[in-house]
């Protein structure tokens, strides 16, 4: 009975170690859900994916994930994705605050006002579109893809360009011109993607620091700026 | 030396202890290099005095 007990106590034990063996220096599927998403999944695992495009289906279930957001109380333009704000530059009267998604970012796209959707563009699908290229947020990027999806709003004219790479080039939208679109209402899915650029007009600033972390639906992102 | 290896029909308690506590330790060395930012030479070396000591406290219980 003992040796029973004490074999089946080392045969867990080496289902542990083996499972931990096997996947060095990754995690194990045991350790896994005790990480931190970021350590769960980590980058060079993730980029290793990529070139195979086999995923783990534990990492798909979560990189799918489309949690249920809650609008903040104040009115403005909230964030239409989470990620990272990396700049705010102006241009012929338009403000592109560029936010940068990580691969542990949830990937669902909202819209940052109530309004109408007047166009959903697709661009750059088979090589480098060109377009705009001498803005930093595309200069940094590989044959972008993006879809911009442009709205009449209260405050002017206002669009969200959903950018990812000719190796990703996975755009989902979910709205369609004509549209009439609530604020915070889902607009799409930039799938294996990184990057959400909000347009808005000039006069509106960016209420975020760089470097700082916004969720999509949550976070305001800008507002007029006080003269 | 029998005895230390099997004892009464079954694995002699030292060794049992010996095993299950080094793969516990390997496993949780693993878990705390994932979560932690520091260094990972200090780390191993932690992991190396704590497993001696364990040992040792092993060994030390079942002699005396």
């Amino acid at each position: 009975m003992i040796l029973l007990i004490q074999i089946l106590v080392l045969g867990v034990l080496a289902v542990a170690l083996t499972q931990w063996l096997r996947h060095l220096p990754y995690p194990s599927p045991l350790v896994r859900p005790l990480l931190p998403s970021r350590q769960r999944w980590p980058e060079l695992q993730i980029r290793e994916w990529l070139e195979t495009t086999r995923f783990h289906s534990g990492y798909l279930r979560f990189f799918y994930r489309d949690p249920p957001r809650v609008l903040p109380a104040d009115d403005g333009i909230i964030a239409p994705a989470d990620g990272l704000v990396t700049s705010y530059e102006a241009r012929a009267g338009v403000r592109y605050i560029v936010i940068a998604l990580s691969f542990w970012d949830m990937h669902v796209q909202r819209s940052p006002l109530d309004g109408r959707v007047t166009n959903v563009t697709p661009s750059g699908d088979a090589h480098m579109d060109g377009e705009g290229r001498d803005f930093a947020f595309l200069r940094d990027k590989y044959c972008p893809v993006q879809t911009r999806i442009a709205l009449e709003t209260d405050i002017g004219p206002v669009a969200i360009r959903l950018i990812t790479s000719v190796a990703a080039r996975r755009i989902e939208t979910w709205v369609h011109a004509g549209e009439q679109i609530r604020r915070g209402q889902r607009v799409g899915r930039i799938l294996l993607g990184s990057t959400v650029v909000l347009e808005v007009p000039d006069e509106y600033v960016c209420t975020c620091e760089l470097g700082s972390h916004v969720r999509a639906g949550e976070t305001i992102l800008a507002a007029k700026a006080s003269v | 030396m029998m005895d230390w290896l099997w004892h009464d029909g079954h694995l002699s308690w030292p060794l049992f202890a010996v095993l299950v506590y080094t793969s516990l330790i390997i496993l949780g060395a693993d878990l705390v290099w994932r979560t932690t930012s520091g260094s990972t030479r200090k780390l191993a070396l932690w992991v190396a005095s704590v497993w001696l000591l364990g040992v040792v406290s092993i060994y030390g219980l079942a002699v005396f």
